[in-house]
């Protein structure tokens, strides 16, 4: 039996799921209208001067896009690896489930309230900036209810997790628990582990914060805002891994789903590497303050080593997974290369996979030289970083999620998916748009332009390739990949409200995976090696110009 | 030696690594909170 036939949930769990998925898809849709604004303002060409519009549509923007955007949307996946991936099981508790739903909407909502009374305190509201806007306290409450909401779901799906296991004071059923389960329900656990660090960092930030902002506590001037970025980049570090597992897990599901693969390695395996993230994870946190001039020179470099192990496991991920789809096609009698011609580019779902893995690859060589001691403080503060953290959040991680929701929205609703001719376009275009961002978004960093800054051109004094690099960032870039966001916006939409009900044996159109015929057994995948050579070489690559780009730099620091 | 009799009488079929992955997601788990904690304390408004 396929996995899009085993894929069943109980309506009551179902509502739940829905809630989630279209509130976070409401929350993307509200972080992309943000941006338009943000691309008029910043790009040099459309000359939209409205600096004082700017922080606030910038806090907005982070806050829908980063935080609720993957709230929601992780939290709907948590509880589809709870119950859709174990054939229709039952959430533990689904008055625990909508309890934690109100929490994080209660969250988006006093944010949001926060934002547009003027709290222009950016998503990390760090003191004592924050003390300058009256509406800070919200953004504070606001982070404080998603923490609890966040915590009170992953308890839920803990919950869930323990429902599985026969004998509970037996220490071979929990075993057998986990290794029967799905790879991406496994992976769930893992994330698990990483809420809940997140969730007890987050409460122990933001109580005091609150507290602070209503002027109900008071701290030293001096040493509260160092300790708070400290925790700050604790918790934010942590953060990073829980869209990282759950894209990786979801990519799982897709890769079965569209092209009906099955992994040819144990499943052990995959699943053993999901637990290197929380092991190497909280050890890694320090290559966020590669800037802090408290931290010894010493104990930023072994950060930097140790920033290396995060990528360890993604890459051997990609592996397995581009491993199980050459398997499935090679099984079918194509050849070394030629397998990639017949994969199913034109399924949505499929290409929002490959796509998404695609600009994982890009964000990711990207991310290279902003995690080294020599080069992280010259770069951090230009545009550099928004430029990988575009591809890594608005490619990888969100067009992951997309194909997931492409299936989600149509199996849910028992709908075909409407305008499929434009959800085909819709991948391939957001992937163009991003490559576009990144490229050109990181010269403007490496050419110095700064990252937070609404009005770039200091009366005249800035280079010259700073306007049509922006120009090509934003104005190409961003534009295009706003369109490609309402692509996917309107699809989702008139798919759920106006999309042809399905019958009760009909699949879905464009989504099935292709009927293949196994002619012989193929064990090994060495195309699929090569992404992971080529971003190795990538890396490798973009330290040499960077280090070489150091010592062409006017002012040396250190 | 319960367990080794439920071994033998079990009807599901058992993966190899099924006691790593058990282990491991002990041992991560304290890791993260342990850490977790240590960390805030040192950090903790004063």
């Amino acid at each position: 039996m396929s996995l899009l036939q085993q894929l069943k949930v109980h309506p009551s769990d179902r509502k739940l799921m829905i809630a989630y998925g279209s509130t976070g898809v409401a929350a993307l849709a509200g972080s992309g209208a943000l941006a338009l604004i943000l691309v008029l303002i910043r790009t040099p060409m459309f000359g939209v001067d409205l600096p004082g519009l700017y922080y606030k549509m910038l806090t907005g923007h982070t806050i829908l896009g980063f935080v609720y955007w993957f709230a929601f949307i992780q939290a709907a996946l948590l509880i589809a690896g709870a119950t859709t991936l174990r054939e229709g099981r039952r959430l533990w508790s689904l008055k625990l489930g909508w309890i934690a739903f109100a929490f994080t909407a209660a969250g988006l909502t006093t944010n949001m309230v926060g934002v547009f009374s003027g709290a222009n305190v950016l998503y990390t509201a760090f003191p004592p900036l924050s003390q300058e806007f009256t509406a800070t306290p919200l953004i504070y409450l606001g982070y404080l209810l998603t923490a609890i909401g966040a915590l009170l779901i992953t308890i839920d799906f803990l919950g869930t997790v323990t429902t599985w296991v026969e004998r509970k004071r037996s220490l071979l059923s929990w075993k057998r628990m986990l290794g029967e389960i799905h790879v991406s329900t496994f992976a769930a656990i893992c994330a698990s582990v990483l809420i809940i660090t997140v969730g007890i960092a987050a409460l122990r930030l933001y109580g005091p914060a609150f507290m602070w902002s209503m002027g109900w506590l008071t701290f030293d001037p001096m040493t509260f805002p160092l300790q708070f970025r400290l925790t700050y980049h604790l918790m934010f570090h942590i953060i990073h891994y829980i869209p990282t597992i759950a894209m990786i897990a979801a990519a799982y599901v897709l890769v079965e789903l569209t092209t009906g693969a099955k992994s040819i390695y144990r499943k052990t395996i995959a699943k053993a590497l999901f637990l290197t993230y929380p092991l190497v994870v909280p050890p890694t946190f320090l290559y966020h303050l590669m800037v802090d001039p408290s931290i010894p020179e010493n104990i930023k470099i072994i950060g930097s080593a140790l920033s290396l192990l995060i990528w360890i496991p993604s890459l051997l991920h990609m592996f397995i997974i581009t491993g199980m789809v050459e398997a499935k096609m090679r099984s079918a009698g194509h050849g070394l290369f030629n397998w990639i011609k017949h994969l199913p580019w034109r399924n949505p779902a499929f290409s929002s996979l490959t796509m998404g893995m695609l600009t994982f690859g890009i964000a990711g060589s990207l991310t290279a030289v902003l995690l080294q001691e020599q080069t992280a403080p010259i770069l951090h503060g230009t545009f550099a970083v928004p430029a990988y953290i575009h591809p890594m959040v608005v490619g990888a991680a969100s067009l992951i999620y997309m194909g997931l929701v492409y299936y989600g929205v149509t199996i849910f609703r028992k709908r075909q998916l409407w305008g499929l001719a434009i959800a085909r376009i819709q991948p391939y275009l957001l992937t163009a748009a991003l490559i576009i961002f990144a490229i050109a978004g990181t010269m403007a960093g490496y050419a110095g332009v700064p990252r937070r800054t609404a009005e770039i051109s200091y009366g005249g004094l800035a280079p010259e390739s700073w306007t049509w690099l922006m120009n090509v960032t934003l104005g190409i870039g961003g534009i295009l990949a706003i369109i490609a966001g309402i692509i996917f916006i309107v699809v989702m939409g008139m798919t759920a409200l106006a999309g042809k009900r399905l019958a009760p044996s009909e699949a879905p159109q464009g989504l099935a995976a292709p009927e293949l015929t196994e002619k012989r057994k193929f064990r090994y995948t060495p195309t699929a090696l090569i992404p992971g050579i080529i971003f190795v070489g990538v890396i490798l690559a973009f330290t040499a110009l960077a280090f070489g780009i150091i010592d062409r730099w006017p002012i040396h620091f250190g | 030696m319960a367990e080794k009799i439920e071994k033998e009488t079990s009807s599901q079929p058992s993966e190899k690594g099924e006691g790593f992955l058990f282990w491991g997601l002990i041992f991560v788990t304290a890791l993260n909170v342990g850490m977790v904690l240590w960390s805030l304390n040192l950090f903790a408004p004063s």
